[in-house]
């Protein structure tokens, strides 16, 4: 403070005297003498610090330079340096500067009133002074914008993760994540520059060195992350776990642990405190890797549950509320992905039956399953399609030929070829070829985000006339729309090019190439025309039903009776599920 | 005697190459052009022959042997054509200016006329070599011709597409990079992964690369503005024979209306038809091993594996031509292969 | 007179030639006719020569009105034969060289379509499913040639209305011992998905590329544009014709409501019969398979147009 303070002595010496003239905003101030407190500073300005901050030492004398921002800053700075609580700093340079007519006035009063309090009673006078600020502020809000009509619209807020070009959005995330005391991210040291709105991390991950994971279940615990959540988001960020169900089926297990483990804080509300702190184990895996979107929805569904529960929480007992929420997520997990994948499985069976050769992209557990389930597997025909670096479609090869389909395995560059001229046996009929992608997310407008290079499979497909089915389960809807792979998608490693199987490695130090950079997208979205029809649970719908579909919508009630498993008759299904479709907004 | 050993010489020359064809590394086609034309020469000059019949059918002999190296090899055939086709044209001059035959219309096609080529006719063989030369000169020069347009159609801030390696597109896009700034999106491409390569040695000369994986085409299409590509052959309707994944990414510049441009020189141009993409001659299979690791597969019985390296592109989803003679439409294509070769000397199986 | 003395002349012999080849196509039958004229005739000057040819041309024309494509082939004749060195001072010689242009011209076209059907058979492959329109004896020969390659393949072939030809079409590849069905005209659409490839003939190639065909082939060349599948057409390049329509109310009334083989419906007002031939524009064909190549439809007209001009 010392150093601080004779600066701040020196910069008063060497600007104006008097600090009436320098004030930016013209308010009145009544010169003071200065008052003998220990620590503080004698301008008049001064005592409207004091009293807001409570804190003797003050720096009006860079207020005096009528730098506003900055004299707030420098507050804050100093109160930090004195060691008193600073959580209010911001806020009371924001205060000052809009309430400073109001403020001050008051300030002023009080300054001259008493010249010492305890602690607490100043603290008491702070609350007081910053709720009749913030009355202030809202009342002046309120009157001052009469003209602006009842209420201004507010547009969506663009979500933090497409604003990674703005500057202080890393910082702002940083400060969130020290918040919520998890360890964030390094991005990673070379970007490509079409991408610079995106997260790229730096695959390297020594953040989670610093974790600590949470072994005592101490009520309230701010630090550490629930072990299963950690164990998660390593096998998030190692590719451990992939694919859009499995990684939202891992969620949502993790997340019973959890709760399961969870106990409230003694003077705190249940629900409030468990969604915060279930956001921030979110915050967690969302460093270990960018969350995708079947978990964003199954994440709005737990949170909405959780907020329904404090409606009627009184009625039960904090354990009986946790049992509640666990068997909803169970229940979540066996609705909407896995008897959906089941129904799903139903409405595919008597197109595949009708086909003769079926073209599959990479590994999609919806489209295995749909495979499994089918009756002609011996007459089938299976074209299974890779792409690099991940090389999914050999997962999905093995699978397939476990269950004894013919394969054949192409990467996608020979996909084309292959389609065309697939071996035609010679009875002069036409061989029946379709196309099954499964799906990442699906966007509000139909377009499907799915991994990359399922774009330019349809794409083939579509100039060859082969029928194009894309699969998934309504919970994968989102309401988001995008209709190019630029604006929303997530970047994988860029140093898994490197590597190019049999052969040396070309690219061994691109980083020092100032300009080459290498890409590795995810995902791609794919125009809804390139699809014939979009096969969910509740059957196949055009894509303009997409958006009526919501999967929020539906209610799912959650009871305590296991339901039958679900026969071959369609209509029992939908009854069973208690699905209708959504009424038009 | 001297004329033995140059034949034993002209005979182990044609082993190698063919040795190398069989190979299954990529030949350069300027090298493999280059060396198809030399050996013909060579051929020519060293061997005796009685008629100009008889020296088409020692040439005629000598190119089959070399397709037989490599079928789907179709650079050495278009060359042994080429060839012919200066042996043809050089005696019908020769004959022209001795009044042998009518002088008729200029206009009239050559193959209408029913020319006899077992008639005496002096100076041929130092007319034909002399063409060869030039011929020689020509493929020798034509990356460099097909470079220097390269100003021609790349603007500033420009985003270009390329598809895996070419020699022809890297001198290309070098050549524009020296007076331009523009940004490349480099695919790996073929299985030698020559996009990597494409995307260092652009980098190297200071153009600003980005290198994505195959599968990333339609995704980074919407940002192109144009798509430039080299080819392995140039078919006789206008269409490409050109290595496996091109056709995604013709597909998808269709698909944006983004235009898709071709770099090659003149000796691509096939005079042959395209009919199936398995037809003779088209394709070449290759060990699946080159495209993955096959022990990731132990165990797994009755699959089929992906192992073509070519494939087929209608002439519809290219814009332009940039030879190293100017630039033309797909459709103007057939007139250059009319030019180029004789319709007698397209089927050399016969 | 010597005029009516030509025409005569060379009508009999036109008359001589289609009792001798019924299967000729009238167009090259025409013009043997005018070789065996020109052969058998002195002439003096090039203008006597020009008018008398002409004479002959619009004799065969008449005679045989509804082949419309007789004057064209014969207009080709004349420009392929005359597209020579005319300075020798005596005329005989160039008549002489002029016999021998045509006999070698006309015999190629004379083979025209057993080199067609050489070029078109492997494009149909072995066990493919093809759609045919109407009744087209090049593409028969294209078809017979496939099957005598030993290759084996489904054909639809369309009705062909108002004559029906498409059942002579199914009568002669039953007989070749192949798969066909005859389908409505109106199910080409329905039935484009299972087909692989279509193949048509032509009544007449035209300067913007197209073709002009028997009613009908439109419609297919629509509905395989819609989806993706090839269209090739093969037709000789006698029957190119100068002229570039744009729209289908460009094709010439004389060509319209004439087809071979079927009666004129000369009663009543243009607007009220049905035309028989339709205009297919070169976006809608793959290739064309002619005498001269394999070829983007725009290429036939080079070919033409370097011959007129």
């Amino acid at each position: 403070m010392e150093p601080d303070k004779s600066e701040n002595e020196a910069t008063a010496k060497d600007g104006m005297p008097s600090p009436q003239p320098q004030q930016a905003k013209g308010s009145a101030k009544k010169p003071k003498k200065p008052k003998a407190k220990p620590e503080q500073v004698t301008p008049p300005a001064d005592k409207a610090a004091a009293a807001e901050g409570g804190s003797t030492a003050q720096t009006p004398k860079s207020k005096q330079k009528g730098d506003k921002p900055a004299s707030a800053k420098k507050q804050k700075a100093e109160k930090k340096v004195e060691g008193q609580a600073q959580g209010q700093a911001e806020v009371q340079g924001q205060a000052k500067i809009q309430g400073q007519g109001q403020g001050e006035g008051q300030v002023e009063g009080e300054a001259a009133a008493a010249p010492k309090k305890s602690n607490a009673e100043l603290k008491a006078e702070r609350r007081a002074i910053q709720e009749a600020q913030r009355a202030a502020k809202a009342a002046q809000k309120a009157g001052g914008q009469p003209g602006q009509g009842p209420a201004k619209q507010e547009a969506p807020r663009v979500p933090a993760k497409v604003l990674r070009d703005d500057p202080n959005m890393e910082k702002k995330e940083g400060k969130k994540l020290a918040k919520q005391n998890v360890p964030q991210r390094s991005s990673a040291t070379r970007r490509v520059a079409l991408f610079n709105h995106l997260k790229q991390y730096d695959p390297d991950l020594k953040h989670l060195n610093e974790l600590q994971v949470w072994h005592n279940l101490e009520p309230g615990a701010t630090h550490g992350i629930h072990p299963a959540i950690s164990t998660l988001g390593l096998q998030y960020a190692d590719y451990t776990i992939i694919g859009s169900n499995a990684r939202a089926v891992g969620l949502l297990a993790a997340f019973q642990e959890v709760i399961w483990d969870y106990k409230t804080p003694a003077d705190k509300d249940m629900c409030r405190a468990l969604e915060t702190h279930i956001t921030r184990l979110i915050s967690f895996l969302d460093q270990c890797r960018p969350l995708s979107i079947s978990m964003g929805n199954a994440i709005k569904f737990l949170k909405q549950k959780i907020i329904n529960l404090s409606e009627n929480h009184n009625g039960l007992s904090e354990e009986e509320a946790k049992q509640d929420l666990i068997l909803s997520m169970k229940k979540f997990v066996k609705e909407k992905i896995s008897k959906a994948g089941q129904a799903i499985s139903i409405y595919t069976r008597p197109i595949i039956k009708r086909s003769e050769v079926i073209i599959v992209y990479g590994y999609s557990s919806v489209i295995y399953n749909a495979l499994r389930k089918a009756d002609n597997k011996e007459s089938l025909t299976v074209l299974v399609v890779d792409s690099r670096p991940r090389h999914e479609g050999q997962k999905m090869l093995k699978a397939l030929t476990r269950l004894g389909i013919k394969c054949i395995f192409v990467p996608l560059e020979q996909a084309a070829f292959y389609i065309r001229n697939i071996h035609q046996p010679s009875t002069c009929k036409l061989q029946k070829t379709r196309l099954f992608l499964g799906a990442h997310g699906v966007l509000n407008n139909a377009y499907v985000m799915s991994r990359i290079g399922t774009a330019s499979l349809a794409s083939i497909a579509k100039a060859l006339n082969i029928p194009v089915y894309a699969c998934f389960e309504t919970y994968k809807i989102t309401d988001r729309s995008q209709t190019d792979s630029f604006v929303f998608n997530e970047l994988g490693d860029a140093n898994e090019l490197e590597a190019i199987g049999h052969l040396p490695p070309i690219l061994t130090n691109w980083k020092e190439q100032r300009t080459l950079g290498l890409l590795n997208l995810m995902y791609d979205v794919t125009p809804n025309s390139h699809f014939s029809t979009f096969i969910t649970e509740i059957g196949l719908i055009p894509d303009t039903s997409i958006p009526k579909v919501s999967p929020l919508n539906v209610d799912s009630r959650p009871t305590a009776a296991d339901e039958p498993e679900v026969g071959p008759d369609c209509l029992l299904l939908r009854r069973q599920f208690g699905l209708q479709r959504a009424q038009s907004a | 005697m001297p004329g033995e050993v140059d034949k034993t010489d002209l005979y182990d020359r044609m082993e190698n190459f063919m040795n190398d064809l069989r190979k299954d590394e990529r030949l350069g086609s300027c090298e493999v052009a280059r060396r198809t034309v030399d050996l013909l020469r060579r051929l020519i000059s060293q061997t005796k022959w009685t008629s100009v019949q008889d020296l088409m059918d020692q040439v005629w002999e000598a190119g089959k042997q070399l397709m037989g190296a490599d079928p789907s090899e179709s650079r050495v055939g278009n060359m042994v054509r080429r060839v012919l086709k200066i042996i043809r044209e050089e005696f019908v001059s020769g004959l022209r200016e001795d009044g042998g035959i009518e002088a008729d219309g200029a206009e009239a096609p050559l193959d209408s006329l029913s020319v006899d080529y077992t008639q005496p006719c002096p100076n041929l063989k130092a007319t034909v070599i002399e063409s060869i030369g030039e011929l020689l000169q020509e493929i020798d020069g034509s990356a460099e011709n097909i470079a220097q347009q390269a100003l021609e159609h790349i603007h500033a801030d420009e985003t270009i597409m390329t598809f895996g390696g070419s020699k022809t597109v890297e001198a290309f896009l070098k050549n524009a990079g020296r007076k331009r700034k523009f940004h490349v999106i480099c695919t790996e491409g073929d299985p030698q992964f020559g996009g990597q390569t494409l995307a260092k040695n652009l980098a190297a000369a200071d153009i600003n690369v980005t290198l994505v994986p195959n599968s990333h085409v339609f995704a980074m299409m919407a940002r192109v503005n144009k798509v430039i590509i080299g080819t392995h052959t140039i078919l006789a309707e206008g269409g490409l024979k050109a290595p496996c994944g091109i056709f995604n990414m013709a597909l998808a510049a269709k698909e944006h209306k983004v235009p898709v441009f071709v770099c090659a020189s003149t000796y691509k141009l096939s005079p042959e038809q395209f009919r199936s993409e398995v037809q003779e001659g088209f394709q070449k299979y290759v060990d699946p091993n080159v495209f993955y690791p096959l022990e990731e597969f132990a165990g797994i019985e009755g699959v089929e594996f992906g192992n073509v390296v070519y494939e087929h592109i209608d002439p519809e989803y290219i814009h332009l031509f940039i030879f190293n003679t100017g630039t033309n439409a797909p459709s103007y294509v057939y007139r250059l292969v009319k030019e180029l070769y004789h319709p007698d000397d397209l089927d050399l199986n016969v | 007179m010597a005029q009516t003395a030509d025409k005569e002349e060379v009508v009999g012999y036109y008359n001589s030639i289609k009792e001798d080849n019924p299967d000729m196509s009238p167009p090259l039958a025409a013009l043997k006719a005018l070789v065996r004229f020109l052969e058998s005739n002195k002439m003096v000057t090039i203008s006597e020569f020009n008018d008398r040819l002409d004479r002959c041309i619009a004799a065969l024309s008449e005679s045989e009105s509804k082949h419309s494509s007789i004057h064209a082939g014969c207009q080709l004749f004349l420009r392929f034969i005359t597209l020579t060195n005319m300075q020798f001072a005596d005329f005989e010689r160039c008549r002489q060289n002029m016999i021998h242009r045509a006999n070698h011209w006309v015999n190629k076209m004379a083979n025209a379509r057993q080199t067609i059907a050489r070029l078109a058979e492997p494009f149909i492959s072995h066990g493919t499913i093809v759609l045919t329109h109407s009744y087209s004896r090049v593409v028969m020969e294209a078809f017979k040639e496939a099957v005598s390659k030993g290759k084996m393949f489904k054909v639809y072939v369309t009705e062909s209305q108002p004559n029906k030809s498409g059942y002579r079409t199914a009568e002669e590849l039953k007989k070749l011992g192949l798969p066909v069905t005859v389908i409505l005209d109106s199910a080409v659409g329905y039935k484009m998905e299972e087909i692989a490839l279509v193949v048509v003939g032509a009544e007449h190639l035209v300067n913007s590329g197209g073709i002009l065909n028997k009613i009908g082939t439109f419609n297919i060349a629509m509905a395989a544009k819609m989806y993706n599948k090839p269209f090739y057409v093969m037709a000789e390049s006698l029957k190119y014709l100068d002229i570039f329509p744009i729209e289908q109310s460009d094709i010439p009334a004389a060509i319209k409501y004439k087809i071979p083989d079927y009666p004129e419906d000369k009663e009543g007002d243009t607007e009220d019969r049905h035309p028989l031939i339709d205009y297919t524009p070169p976006k809608y064909i793959n290739r064309l398979i002619s005498d001269i190549g394999v070829l983007p439809p725009g290429a036939i007209v080079d070919e033409m147009l370097s011959l007129y001009h």
